[in-house]
């Protein structure tokens, strides 16, 4: 008995050393089980619960949910995941009801730290270089005079100043040493680019009502796409798309909608310049050098959210809110749906690791 | 802008993703089937009725096996009768209803229990249940009779009640002012986190007065008005600092005149409901709304023979609200029901019922109950029901703003029950077997962009089965419940959220002399949080201990360990439920009948 105990100790020792032999050799090392993937920001139940992380991989093999909460024993992210960034090796993970940011490893979702003071209702952050980055932030949502852009010292993980901006900041984009802020308003609305410059505002650019996205193009072109203010409002105004030129901050162009029209969710493949953007049921897309509007959306569906990576498009359905949502992983090349997938309550940002 | 659409999110929009929908306004009912007696708290009982709670949440939390949805102590909670939705169950207060005009519901944290004597529920006029709270006018013997409370517990939570009655053959009167109020800082289990910002004061004030002018005329005023200041508490995941401001005030007038075979009544009443918002304690941001109702109501009866009555109802509602979100409005209900009652012989009875509505928004939808009851034995009864009811879309589903929808229609549900009732000398037993399919329910969903509106999209399937009984051994009583509901929204065809399976409550109750010692179980199973019913909340078991003294004849010292075993539960996703607490109340109950020396000098 004792020997064949000794015998398959011995058998398992020299197995191992065969594997660890084997993983040596292999060229490729892999730094960590969601290197090869994305990441859909689950907000979580309103009010009720917390907001997870879902990571499916490139080839749609491996979907797992609560990844966060799975690697890190359990530990839960908070209150409404607004949207996640990647810097360096970490991602950026951004609680908006919690009022946080939690910093993990991008491959591994192994916790690296939190930034728990200095954030008021956080939406979005950016790296503006390797050791700065950007949170923009509401502040007290009921006051329409207290939103900033939180400063992060990306070495020491804490807001090391603010920068007052107007109502509602969301995302932004960098181009060169300036970051874009795409004031969409928070509860209200607002209808101005933020520039920013050694931590200041160095200018604002007009733009239409509700800028809800923003993406950095190649030759210096950011491109804002703004849906006007909702008829709810009693004011409504009309969407428009924004091309703008980050060399000198002009309005180079402006793609108008019609009334009633309300764009939203504009996403770019950077490679191809192709832009893709939600409105009325449809998913459009327009290319980089485009002087018109296109007429037809290239196929039907409504989104919560969406994201775009390598011709393939990444949208997400929140179903009824009340229960697990879905992604929906569309072919672009073909404009043919390759899956579905399931994701957590109320699916919003898709990021691409 | 900011505030409406976080007020929507709040307050109509979050309610309605866990239930299958909401609604009511319940009509005035003269015609009464059988409801349930939940409990009495008669200051004339003979033994005095120790409560759990001032607050009828936590009372009908004590004596039912019905889940509430509750947000925390102290914080909302709506019924869930029959797996229906909060506002399917009709609050009736002395034949009123007290939903609130603006979103449906009845949040039982804030009415207390002096406001009535009789607490019922049963499967009325509404698509869930029926909940009456009735206050017994009795004229007689002239007599004075005192009731007050007051208790301390845990988390700094006092109570504090008067109640007061006094009659004479003609006049009957009753006022009533109770008050809870708690710090309500409990931890939550296996945390560090304390349930902050969770304070709150309620407050009720009532009276009663009537006047017999003959064997024939009754002549009744009364009035019901409650306060709520409410810091609406954080959940685990996150904090808040709104704050909450509830009033409503009802004021009712009866004329009741019997002459032969003949009886009338006419009724007015007049209700005003306030609602203030407050989205962050530290700005100025509010949301008030305001709303009002006004129903007259006529309800003739006849006796045709000693086996056969007419009765008819013409009821004429106004309902007026606006608001920050609410877009002003009107609204006109005009309900006439008929009712014919024929006894067959001594066992057999039928009651029909029929209603039709004319309402100045809707079609509203044509409805009937028919009621069928056997007496078996003089031990043993059993009835059947058939029914069909509908619930009216509210102010806020109608006219919010933004997302509105003026075109909903009502929802509508078509029931059957039947139930058997043993009554023995000291055994009672009940068993009812239900089955409620509705459609038509109105749920909030996004409808462009972040816009949320209001349609009847829903359908449901609730049955179950729901069994109580009691029996008293010399000092020993015994009393269990048991519900079980199985509620399937058909379109997913999932149970319905929030709505446990199985709830059972046991007590126990052991008296001797002067004191007498309780325990009250409830064990409430797992509850779906999501609608694909893919994450929930686990089942818990409670138990409440009391011992109670009666320190003198009318005076009775309670000590209540409730949660006895420290359980670690929510009725509510991410809103933890308080530990073991404790509570010490001192009630008085007395009656006195220093104005009938003459009876009193013939007694003796």
């Amino acid at each position: 008995m004792k020997q064949t105990i000794n015998f398959f100790a011995i058998l398992f020792a020299v197995a191992s050393i065969f594997t660890s032999c084997n993983n040596a050799e292999d060229p490729i090392v892999s730094l960590g089980a969601y290197e090869d993937g994305l990441f859909v920001c689950n907000e979580g139940p309103f009010m009720s619960g917390s907001g997870t992380l879902t990571f499916v991989s490139y080839d749609e093999q491996v979907v797992e949910q609560n990844v966060y909460k799975n690697v890190n024993g359990g530990e839960e992210l908070g209150n409404i995941v607004q949207s996640i960034a990647f810097a360096g090796d970490n991602v950026y993970i951004v609680v908006n009801n919690a009022h946080k940011v939690v910093i993990a490893n991008r491959y591994t979702m192994e916790k690296q730290a939190e930034i728990a003071s200095g954030l008021e209702n956080p939406r979005y952050f950016v790296a503006l270089n390797e050791t700065k980055g950007y949170i923009s932030c509401w502040g007290n949502s009921f006051d329409e005079t207290d939103d900033y852009i939180a400063v992060v010292d990306l070495n020491t993980n804490t807001v090391s100043s603010t920068i007052p901006v107007a109502l509602g900041p969301e995302k932004m984009v960098v181009a060169g040493n300036a970051v874009y802020v795409a004031h969409q308003g928070a509860y209200g609305q607002n209808n101005i680019v933020s520039v920013l410059e050694n931590d200041a505002v160095a200018s604002t650019i007009a733009v239409a009502d509700v800028p809800n996205s923003i993406v950095a193009a190649d030759n210096d072109m950011i491109w804002v796409l703004c849906g006007g203010k909702p008829s709810w409002t009693g004011s409504e105004t009309i969407g428009s798309l924004y091309k703008i030129n980050s060399a000198d901050n002009s309005v180079v162009s402006h793609f108008d909608f019609p009334m009633g029209s309300h764009p939203s969710h504009l996403t770019l493949d950077k490679p191809v310049g192709e832009m893709y953007y939600a409105l009325n049921g449809g998913v459009y897309k327009i290319n980089t050098g485009a002087t018109m509007l296109p007429s037809y959306f290239i196929f039907e569906g409504t989104y919560y959210n969406m994201g775009v990576h390598n011709r393939k498009l990444y949208a997400t359905d929140a179903g009824d809110y009340a229960s697990e949502g879905t992604l929906h992983i569309i072919d672009l090349t073909n404009t043919t749906a390759r899956s579905t997938v399931a994701t957590g309550i109320i699916p919003g940002n898709v990021n691409f690791n | 802008m900011k505030r409406l659409i976080i007020y929507l999110i709040l307050f109509s929009f979050v309610p309605r993703l866990w239930a299958q929908a909401d609604n009511a306004t319940p009509k005035v009912d003269s015609i009464h089937l059988p409801n349930v007696k939940v409990f009495v708290c008669k200051i004339t009982g003979v033994m005095p009725y120790v409560p759990k709670s001032l607050n009828l949440a936590e009372q009908f939390n004590a004596e039912t096996a019905i889940f509430f949805k509750s947000y925390g102590s102290g914080n909302l909670s709506t019924i869930a009768y029959r797996g229906t939705a909060a506002s399917h169950t009709a609050v009736l207060w002395n034949g009123v209803p007290i939903n609130s005009l603006l979103n449906g519901q009845t949040d039982f944290s804030t009415l207390h229990l002096a406001n009535a004597d009789i607490f019922s529920i049963g499967s009325g006029e509404a698509i869930g249940g029926v909940v009456r709270l009735d206050e017994t006018i009795e004229f007689g013997t002239p007599a004075i009779a005192v009731q007050a409370l007051t208790s301390m517990a845990s988390y700094q939570s006092y109570e504090g009640l008067l109640r007061v009655k006094y009659n004479t053959k003609k006049i009957y009167t009753s006022f009533n002012y109770s008050k809870e109020q708690a710090v309500n800082n409990y931890p939550y289990y296996n945390t560090t986190i304390i349930n902050d910002n969770a304070d709150f004061d309620t407050q009720n004030l009532g009276g009663t007065l009537a006047y017999k002018f003959s064997k024939n005329h009754e002549f009744s005023l009364q009035l019901l008005a409650t306060k709520t200041q409410r810091n609406t508490a954080r959940t685990l995941s996150s904090s808040n600092n709104a704050y909450l401001e509830l009033e409503n005030t009802l004021g009712l007038a009866k004329w009741k005149f019997e002459h032969n075979k003949y009886s009338h009544q006419f009724l007015y009443s007049l209700r005003r409901e306030n609602s203030n918002y407050q989205f962050d304690k530290r700005f100025d941001n509010y949301s008030k709304h305001k709303a009002n109702q006004q129903i007259i109501s006529y309800q003739p009866k006849f006796e045709l023979d000693k086996k056969r009555s007419v009765a008819m109802e013409f009821t004429t509602d106004f309902t007026k609200a606006n608001g920050d979100n609410i877009v002003a409005h009107q609204t006109n209900l005009t309900q006439i029901k008929a009712k014919y009652q024929q006894k067959f012989n001594t066992k057999n009875t039928v009651k029909i019922k029929l209603a039709q509505g004319f309402s100045s928004v809707y079609a509203v939808p044509f409805t009937f109950d028919v009621y069928y009851t056997n007496i078996m034995s003089d031990k043993m009864t059993v009835s059947l029901r058939a029914k069909k009811n509908y619930r009216l879309p509210t102010f806020n589903d109608l006219y919010w703003n933004p997302g509105g929808n003026p075109n909903l229609k009502p929802e509508y549900s078509t029931s059957y029950e039947t139930s058997i009732n043993y009554k023995g000398n000291n055994t009672f037993f009940k068993a009812t077997l239900f089955y409620i399919q509705s459609k038509d329910l109105i749920k909030w969903r996004p409808q462009s962009g972040m816009l949320w509106s209001p349609v009847n999209i829903n359908r449901a399937a609730n049955y179950g089965f729901e069994f109580s009984i009691s029996k008293s051994i010399n000092k020993l009583y015994l009393k269990a419940n048991y519900n079980y509901i199985k509620a399937t929204n058909l379109d997913l065809d999932k149970q319905i959220t929030y709505v446990p399976k199985h709830q059972v409550r046991f007590l126990t109750r052991f008296t001797l002399d002067k004191f007498n010692i309780a325990m009250n179980n409830s064990y409430t199973s797992s509850v779906f949080i999501t609608t694909s019913n893919t994450q929930k909340l686990k089942g818990y078991l409670l138990t409440d201990f009391n011992f109670n003294y009666k320190i003198h004849k009318d005076i009775t010292l309670s000590l209540a360990v409730n949660n006895a075993f420290d359980m670690h539960y929510m009725a509510y996703a991410d809103r933890p439920m308080p530990g073991r607490n404790f509570k010490i109340k001192l009630i008085y109950n007395s009656i006195f009948k220093p104005l009938n020396k003459k009876k009193n000098e013939t007694n003796n």
